[in-house]
């Protein structure tokens, strides 16, 4: 019979998620969340965090995050930022692992800043910025399906108080 | 999905918007301003807010606001300082008001090999160009197209891009000493320092010249003709024909001012006598010296006695007193606000004067210890050179 006495089995963190589910993830990892290190350090053997705000599928992303960066520092992303393309922003794997669509990057940043992760959170925010740098205002309603709610005059005195504002 | 996004575009934090708008430049953010009401007046109100931070010297606009903004973002990055001065010729600079939101489009840096035209933030490097030429004059159309004239040799570049080089230039026709484009950049207009004016096409061939004499001032009144004083002549020039317009007896380089409402010109000069034409008719107009065409509003200042200028608004009939003026050295203004450079009689002293146009009263003065010549001016910026230098060495930038 072989045993491996070097293994010791890390503490895992229960994450409940708004549908109930339970995510679980190595308390090393979890500790990059100052809400979940808050909750394990100022309660005794708490080992479940209820986070009603955030669902399962967003959760498992946070994860992925928090494993990645357990044990290293994520990058800095420069303000502002260089680039409308992600890779050219931040490093390959963090520009991987945002490139999600507009709902998830929204859930993902929102989740961030209910748990305290401000590297994942600035991703999230650069991510954000990548997709409205250098678009016009046309182009962000349509790519946004808004309606323009400016009435008519109001517009005009848009374009007086900034007619660079169009170009 | 769409109705979702727009749900997460509009119902972002404003914590959240916060951080997003620290990974933009303000051009973008004012593409955010636009989209709906509730980001308009969220940045807005940020904007106040910041405002605040940075005390400023009265109540400002949202596009003042975003000014102040761009200054920030240009002071925290090194390569825009705030307050740049510029040492020699050597370093040149484009005042191109109407193209961007900032008066400093064009910059060499000390290396002289790089321009900086400040829009959305990009740099243009003109590239294989020799670190010790000297730019002596240059003309610049929309941001794209440029002819300097360095080092006896025009250079045309397209994007920054050479396109073409010609060398020994002064050997046929001495040095360039002005240059500026017609007609959507169809034509390259040289004056040369022998009189002559070069037209050109933008491939740098020659399509016409004439020998006219020393122009000292020049206005563009349709795409392909301009206007200009020689010695104490007005003629029409275009590439294909010149018309003399007026000639005066006694009277050296007037002003020239087009008033683009009446499509008239007015020929400002030095006997407190005005003069304005449209077409062939002469008629004189009132007196005073010095015309200013600003966003179609005409100022003119006239001298009421030896101790005293004012400079009227002909559309409100408001009077701007300035005592103890020898002359208005020069006005610029926007649809807002007027800067007026005046001359002191003592000491070869000008005053800048910043007035709001509605209400009258001087928000911002400065004196200066000689005479200045405004070269442009763009809220919150004022570019400027000192008078007395035989040639323009030195130009200053200044924040308001």
């Amino acid at each position: 019979m072989f045993y491996n006495f070097n293994k010791i089995e890390e503490v895992k963190i229960r994450l409940r998620s708004a549908e109930g589910h339970i995510c679980e993830v190595e308390e090393s990892a979890a500790l990059m969340s100052s809400f979940i290190r808050s909750m394990i350090e100022g309660f005794n053997e708490v080992t479940e965090v209820s986070l009603p705000n955030i669902n399962s599928v967003v959760i498992e992303k946070v994860i992925e995050y928090m494993r990645h960066y357990k044990d290293k520092d994520p990058p800095i992303i420069k303000k502002p930022i260089i680039s409308s393309k992600m890779e050219e922003n931040t490093s390959a794997w963090d520009a991987g692992f945002i490139d999600a669509d507009w709902n998830m990057v929204v859930d993902l940043m929102t989740a961030a800043d209910y748990l305290m992760m401000i590297p994942l959170r600035d991703l999230c925010c650069a991510k954000m910025a990548c997709k409205f740098k250098g678009r016009s205002i046309d182009e962000l309603r349509a790519e946004y399906h808004i309606e323009n709610e400016f009435p008519s005059e109001m517009e005009e005195n848009l374009e007086f108080q900034h007619p660079w504002r169009l170009e | 999905m769409a109705s979702e996004q727009k749900a997460s575009l509009q119902c972002l934090s404003l914590n959240l918007l916060t951080e997003i708008s620290e990974y933009l430049l303000p051009l973008d953010i004012v593409s955010l301003l636009g989209v709906c009401k509730r980001l308009h007046s969220f940045w807005t109100s940020k904007l106040a807010y910041k405002t605040i931070l940075n005390p400023p010297y009265f109540n400002l606009t949202v596009r003042e606001s975003w000014l102040l903004l761009q200054i920030k973002y240009l002071s925290e990055r090194k390569n825009y300082p705030e307050i740049q001065r510029i040492g020699s010729l050597k370093m040149i600079y484009v005042l191109d008001i109407s193209y961007s939101p900032l008066v400093l489009t064009l910059f060499l840096d000390k290396n002289l090999s790089k321009w900086k035209p400040y829009k959305n933030n990009r740099y243009k490097i003109i590239k294989n160009l020799e670190t010790n030429f000297s730019v002596h004059s240059l003309a610049y159309h929309n941001g794209h197209l440029c002819i300097l004239y360095t080092n006896n040799m025009l250079r045309c570049l397209l994007n920054s891009e050479i396109l073409l080089n010609i060398e020994n230039f002064e050997i046929n026709y001495l040095n360039v000493l002005k240059m500026f484009y017609l007609n959507n950049a169809e034509y390259l207009v040289l004056f040369l320092n022998s009189g002559w004016v070069v037209f050109m096409n933008n491939q740098c061939e020659i399509i016409s010249n004439r020998k006219i004499g020393t122009i000292s001032e020049y206005k563009v009144i349709k795409n392909d003709i301009f206007i200009a004083c020689v010695y104490n002549e007005v003629i029409a020039i275009s590439p294909n024909k010149v018309q003399k317009l007026c000639v005066f007896k006694d009277i050296v380089s007037p002003n020239i001012f087009i008033n683009k409402e009446s499509q008239k010109i007015i020929i400002g000069i030095s006997k407190n006598v005005e003069t304005q034409f449209q077409h062939k008719s002469i008629q004189i107009a009132k007196k005073g010296k010095y015309y200013a065409d600003i966003e179609r509003r005409l100022f003119f200042q006239k001298i009421n006695n030896r101790s005293c200028v004012s400079v009227v608004d002909e559309k409100t009939n408001k009077k701007y007193r300035f005592k103890a003026a020898r002359e208005v050295a020069s006005i610029f203004g926007d649809k807002r606000m007027i800067l007026v450079a005046v001359n002191h009689w003592e000491n070869r002293q000008t005053s800048l004067l910043f007035y709001l146009w509605e209400d009258g009263s001087p928000i911002f003065t400065k004196d200066f210890d000689k005479n200045i010549n405004v070269l442009g001016f763009e809220f919150p910026y004022v570019i400027y050179s000192y008078t007395s230098d035989i040639m323009i060495e030195e130009i200053h930038v200044m924040k308001l």
